[in-house]
């Protein structure tokens, strides 16, 4: 496949790149090549090229600089029902915004990401994603089977690996018919906790491992099994979704409402993002949310929130969505609102500067990214947005500064 | 060995490849392309029984030359757009075409049925080099999911070429077909049934290619041994399938993958063998007795293996086989006579 062409873009410049185009299992093809040095850190479009075919993948491919100690990650699952007449586009949108703000080094989308399957909800959805600043990994869940060929196409692999720092992020598929993992895929997971080579396992998987009791058909066959593996490689967190509620187990199967500081690997169910609330399933105020992870070298700092503002993280909450905003005010001012009871210490703002005018500075935080996009001036700022609070920052020249 | 690809095309190609796609790319029979890929499996009991007595008109020379022609472009066009892509569920034009190939690879194997009356080569050999190229095309798969589709149209393709002189052959609707017996019919159901387990486990990962490729190369071996010792195989061959059925319930499936796939082809291979090689010469009639029980093995497999949790429900599919030995002894005695 030598005649294959793959060149990076960002910002109207492109990289061409030496890559080795191979055939993979899944009736994939595998692309890999040495990231040139020139290249800055940042979210890039992906060209391939054979000549008479030209695909692109926004924000295909993140480039950095260097893996930090502390890592936060974002998870979310079952996503809003993109497309038709209903407001999920708005509410990812909106998702997508929080996100950003967030600033995480990791989103991971934790199955049912499309409901109903349609080719066009999974182009949507990575269009959306395409405007998230991290590495978007994503693990399908039951309803990715209405449309798996679009899934598989537009998503990649159903079972995975992704190494970031000293984190290996696996994905499984619990999604298909019978909601198991397969032989196959338990045998794939036993060789790669085999070859960790010292990373940190971070599991995610749309079905939990441990439920509710007098649930049955999740991953049933293969828990003893998976939740040993999990211990002796101590994962320090595996996340799903399926229930649309929050929940926390523990390795023996207990339900955890007294504390999200427990020995051992917590077992976490995510609410669902966007898609119907359903009752008797959440351990926590029944909401849309997402879950924020941080850890400091590979050890589970925290995972839940603290949804009543008592200054102690919930057993199980997550994030609830909509707490979080930023406006822009006028030409060089946004306006930053964090209702949440959470510390965010590098939260990204954006502001665009009509015109050419790549010399303002930011009376806050620090502008770490300006570039000009359509007839914009783009600035990128990074600022401690602390829990319920809200900043007004503003950009200003040289001669407005003095 | 033409005219036995031609025959087993549509039974261990055409229904594996909806199969394979079904389990694999998943199935929403609630849209309009689900619905599609029923067609043939509902519509075809009553074409087999509508065509019968057109046997041999069919296989003359231009009706055939159509019909295989018309297989060939339209197992191409199916394959076309899945050679480096994903089967789409939903596509409507994929499941139309696919519905379509089913009807024309039924008819192409009612042309083989009757050009095998007349063919005089050796039909043992024909036979089993007939799956070990199946077991090859079956292998293929590993690099390309969906390539039984491209050996189908080659075989139609090349079969079409081939011009028969029918008059010769033996009438097909007069001649008396040997049923195979329930046993057999039984061990057909209960071998095809987890002919499906490898391709559940595997799902995307294309590598059941590798066991459903091995099942049928051995079947060629059963078919062989079909012939040189089938009399004093039919007990071990119940027994083997019972303990390979019992096997797969029992353990890991992914444990006993290779000799599972070794087992199935054996006796897969034995009980084709055996029925084609009635005591009235070749028959390829009877595959079409075996297609009921080969097809509805194919769906309850599907059905199982859709949901785990009924596994060991599995377990009492082997009672009506019990029964079967036990309550007719007559029937099990031709068949072990034979």
């Amino acid at each position: 496949m030598a005649a294959w062409q793959v060149s990076l873009q960002r910002r109207g410049e492109t990289v061409a790149v030496s890559g080795i185009l191979q055939q993979s299992q899944f009736n994939t093809a595998r692309l890999s090549f040495p990231v040139p040095a020139s290249l800055g850190a940042g979210t890039y479009s992906l060209v391939v090229s054979d000549g008479a075919n030209t695909q692109m993948r926004p924000g295909a491919v993140h480039v950095v600089s260097d893996f930090p100690d502390a890592v936060s990650i974002v998870q979310m699952a079952d996503l809003p029902t993109l497309g038709g007449s209903g407001d999920g586009d708005r509410r990812l949108q909106q998702i997508v915004d929080e996100i950003n703000i967030i600033n995480p080094d990791l989103v991971l989308m934790t199955g049912d990401v499309a409901y109903g399957g349609q080719w066009d909800q999974y182009r949507r959805l990575l269009s959306a994603m395409a405007r998230i600043n991290a590495p978007v990994i994503a693990a399908p869940g039951n309803h990715e089977y209405e449309g798996w060929a679009g899934y598989l196409t537009l998503l990649g692999a159903p079972y995975h690996s992704v190494n970031y720092g000293n984190l290996q992020i696996i994905s499984l598929n619990s999604g298909h018919g019978r909601d198991q993992l397969t032989e196959a895929q338990f045998a794939w997971l036993q060789k790669r906790f085999r070859h960790l080579d010292g990373r940190i396992p971070i599991v995610q998987i749309h079905h939990p491992v441990q439920h509710r009791a007098g649930l049955h058909g999740f991953v049933a066959s293969h828990v003893s099994d998976m939740v040993g593996m999990f211990r002796d490689a101590a994962v320090p967190i595996v996340l799903s979704g399926h229930w649309h509620g929050d929940a926390v187990y523990d390795e023996n199967g207990h339900d955890r409402r007294d504390t999200w500081d427990f020995p051992g690997v917590p077992y976490v169910m995510t609410t669902t993002a966007g898609a119907d609330l359903r009752e008797g399933y959440s351990s926590s105020p029944m909401h849309h949310g997402y879950r924020l992870i941080r850890l400091n070298r590979g050890r589970l700092m925290s995972y839940t929130y603290d949804m009543d503002g008592d200054g102690q993280r919930d057993a199980t909450s997550s994030i609830p969505v909509g707490k979080l905003r930023s406006v822009q005010q006028d030409a060089t001012s946004v306006l930053v609102e964090n209702e949440l009871h959470e510390d965010f210490d590098n939260a990204r703002v954006v502001i665009r500067v009509p015109g050419d005018r790549l010399d303002l500075m930011s009376d806050q935080g620090e502008v770490v990214e300006r570039y000009r996009q359509d007839d914009a001036s783009v600035y990128v700022i990074e600022l401690p947005l602390p829990a319920n609070s809200r900043q007004q920052v503003h950009l200003f020249s040289k001669e407005q500064a003095q | 060995m033409i005219h036995y690809l031609l025959l087993f095309q549509f039974t261990f190609l055409y229904w594996l490849i909806i199969v394979v796609g079904l389990i694999v790319y998943g199935s929403d029979f609630a849209s309009a392309a689900g619905k599609l890929y029923l067609l043939p499996l509902l519509g075809l009991p009553l074409l087999h029984r509508c065509i019968h007595r057109f046997a041999r008109g069919l296989a003359s020379p231009w009706p055939a030359a159509v019909i295989l022609l018309c297989g060939a472009v339209l197992a191409l066009l199916a394959y076309q757009p899945l050679h480096f892509g994903y089967w789409d569920e939903h596509s409507n034009r994929q499941a139309l075409l696919l519905a379509l190939l089913g009807v024309f690879s039924y008819l192409a194997s009612v042309v083989a049925s009757v050009r095998l009356r007349y063919w005089q080569g050796n039909h043992q050999r024909a036979v089993a080099m007939t799956w070990l190229l199946l077991g090859l095309v079956w292998m293929f798969a590993v690099a390309y999911p969906m390539a039984a589709l491209l050996a189908m149209a080659m075989i139609l393709a090349v079969a079409s070429v081939w011009s028969v002189p029918v008059a010769q052959a033996l009438p097909v609707t007069t001649r008396a077909t040997p049923m195979p017996a329930g046993v057999l019919k039984y061990l057909m159901f209960l071998l095809v049934l987890d002919l499906g387990l490898v391709i559940w486990d595997y799902q995307v990962d294309s590598r059941w290619g590798w066991y459903l490729g091995g099942a049928f190369i051995t079947a060629a071996l059963g078919s062989w041994l079909a012939l040189v010792m089938r009399r004093r195989l039919f007990w071990p061959v119940v027994a083997l399938a019972c303990i390979n059925f019992i096997a797969a319930i029992m353990w890991p499936a992914f444990v006993i993958y290779p000799l599972h796939s070794v087992l199935i082809g054996l006796c897969l291979g034995w009980v084709v063998g055996y029925v084609l090689q009635s005591d009235e010469g070749p028959n390829p009639e009877v595959m079409f007795a075996l297609s009921v029980p080969l097809f509805l093995g194919l769906i309850t497999g599907y059905l199982f293996y859709a949901n785990l949790a009924y596994v060991t429900w599995r377990t009492l599919l082997l009672v009506p086989l019990v029964a079967l030995l036990l309550r007719k002894p007559a029937m099990r005695d031709k068949a072990a006579a034979v």
